[in-house]
């Protein structure tokens, strides 16, 4: 009787008063699935006894039966261990969670996502819906998200391929998302909402009864989260920031004073600085040599060790008119200088 | 309001069926019938909750049932060794405690019928081999030994309380 407990006396009696009263009995809604919906359940008692000391042939009786109800019990839940973190701007970052069908017959459920669900926490940002989809159906031929490829995942259409589970069932669903242009690390949050695709029976009070609706032909009763079922999955903008400045850093003309004139030598410097949580993968910086300068051979230093203009083992060369550093996997903070020199033409 | 008078006519139906069936047993002098039956809280005008009992035919996973076989001497001579054997009904979960009859012995059974005993000897061998008492959801069959005769013309129940699973 645990929903009855939270309704106000009056919205019983008036919930008592409708056709299906009978289907508001029952005793708790729990997340098990249980016995299919259409089971007949059937009690029977069979009598033997003696008349004058004559055993008589014993008697069954007809049977009680009580018809398994559909109760519908949609159970929604954000998989990721925690926020995942997106790039500011960033595209197509996927939220994963699952649909389990927790009632005890065959259910169609349709999904819907909310940006930014309401309140907006202060100082979150509201995601967008992803670039290349928003929703997609796992279609279990490759665990986690594929966006295309042989095993690419299936692109959600409500009402063409809504998840329609078995009881017990089970359905991953990617959100995807685009990220703003917002500050590092913050969160924005997605909601991702599923609802009974039986008539009537979405946001229905517990214990609504849906005759005819349930598998097997019973009735279809709402379970106590109204047949819907909601979770959210967090973004938060990656605490990684990257900052490149380009300065130069002397100009030694052929007087011996700064003049930027031809023939002076530019000394550039591009200090690099990554800041925040976590790390690069692959950082390559490239600088093209601007333009009337040419460049002083075997002028390129990385934080003060000299590097060789060959393309070679060192992570640094000159070559089709470009200085480039490939520095590898960085981890935060870091701060790097790279120097090089040209000559003004 | 449909529902509710098909619910009265079903209601009717199986009564009458019962009746049918007890006709058919006429053999005998004993007729018994099963209904099944749920507990509502309907609160009152004055704010008490009352338990109410009503019959059923439908309902969900988790259901608390109650079951009540009513066996009446309907012949002309006092009937006596009476016995009823309920069967745990299928994807049903038998609720401890729950079984009453009147003037009964009642004992149940974890074998499918085979043996019977009090709650507390009945006992269920693990995996392992080691033995321990069986839970009430285990129970398989539930009898009731009626103790003295029954008159003609009176009657007498006996039940119990099942969970759908």
């Amino acid at each position: 009787m645990q929903f009855f407990s939270r309704l106000k006396p009056r919205s019983l009696i008036r919930l008592l008063g409708v056709s299906a009263c009978l289907l508001l009995i029952a005793p708790q809604f729990g997340w098990a699935v249980g016995t299919p919906a259409g089971t007949t359940i059937s009690n029977t008692a069979k009598v033997s006894y003696t008349i004058g000391g004559a055993a008589q042939p014993p008697i069954t009786s007809t049977p009680a039966l009580v018809k398994v109800d559909e109760l519908i019990q949609p159970i929604l839940t954000w998989q990721d261990a925690a926020a995942v973190a997106v790039s500011t701007p960033g595209i197509n970052d996927v939220l994963q969670f699952l649909l389990t069908n927790g009632g005890n017959g065959q259910e169609a459920f349709g999904m819907t996502r909310t940006n930014g669900p309401l309140p907006l926490p202060t100082g979150n940002y509201t995601p967008l819906n992803g670039s290349i989809g928003t929703l997609y159906l796992e279609n279990g031929l490759q665990p986690g998200f594929q966006a295309t490829g042989p095993n690419a995942d299936t692109a959600y259409a409500p009402g063409v391929n809504d998840p329609n589970l078995a009881a017990g069932a089970g359905q991953i669903i990617y959100v995807i998302s685009d990220t703003p242009n917002v500050a590092i690390n913050i969160h924005g949050d997605v909601l991702l909402s599923a609802a009974s695709l039986t008539p009537g029976a979405a946001g229905a009070a517990p214990g609504t009864s849906l005759a005819g609706l349930g598998q097997g032909g019973g009735f279809a009763v709402v379970g106590a989260t109204r047949a819907k079922a909601s979770a959210t999955g967090s973004y938060i903008t990656s605490g990684l920031g990257l900052v490149v400045n380009k300065t130069v850093a002397s100009v030694l003309d052929p007087k011996g004073t700064a003049v930027p004139m031809p023939g002076a030598v530019v000394t550039y410097q591009i200090a690099v600085m990554l800041h925040g949580v976590g790390g690069a993968t692959n950082l390559v910086i490239t600088d093209p040599l601007p333009a009337n300068t040419t460049y002083v051979p075997g002028s390129i230093i990385v934080s003060g060790v000299a590097k060789t203009d060959a393309t070679d083992s060192d992570n640094a060369q000159f070559a089709a008119n470009t200085v480039s550093v490939s520095l590898g996997n960085v981890a935060s903070p870091a701060n790097i200088v790279i120097t090089f020199r040209a000559t003004i033409n | 309001m449909r529902i509710v008078n098909l619910l009265l006519t079903t209601t009717v139906l199986t009564l009458l069926s019962g009746f049918s069936s007890g006709a058919q047993a006429a053999g005998g002098t004993i007729k018994v019938t099963s209904i099944a039956e749920v507990e509502v809280t309907v609160t009152a005008k004055d704010g008490k909750k009352i338990l109410h009992r009503t019959p059923v035919e439908k309902a969900i996973p988790g259901t608390e049932v109650i079951y009540t076989n009513t066996f009446e001497n309907v012949g002309k001579q006092a009937a006596s060794n009476i016995v009823i054997n309920n069967p745990i009904p299928n994807a049903s979960e038998y609720k401890a405690g729950s079984a009453f009859g009147r003037d009964c012995e009642i004992l149940f059974s974890v074998d499918g019928g085979k043996k019977f005993g009090l709650a507390e000897d009945l006992k269920i061998k693990d995996a392992g081999g080691m033995e321990r008492t069986a839970l009430a959801r285990e129970y398989t069959h539930i009898r009731w030994t009626y103790k003295g005769q029954l008159a003609a013309g009176k009657s007498s129940e006996v039940g119990f309380r099942a969970t759908i699973k």
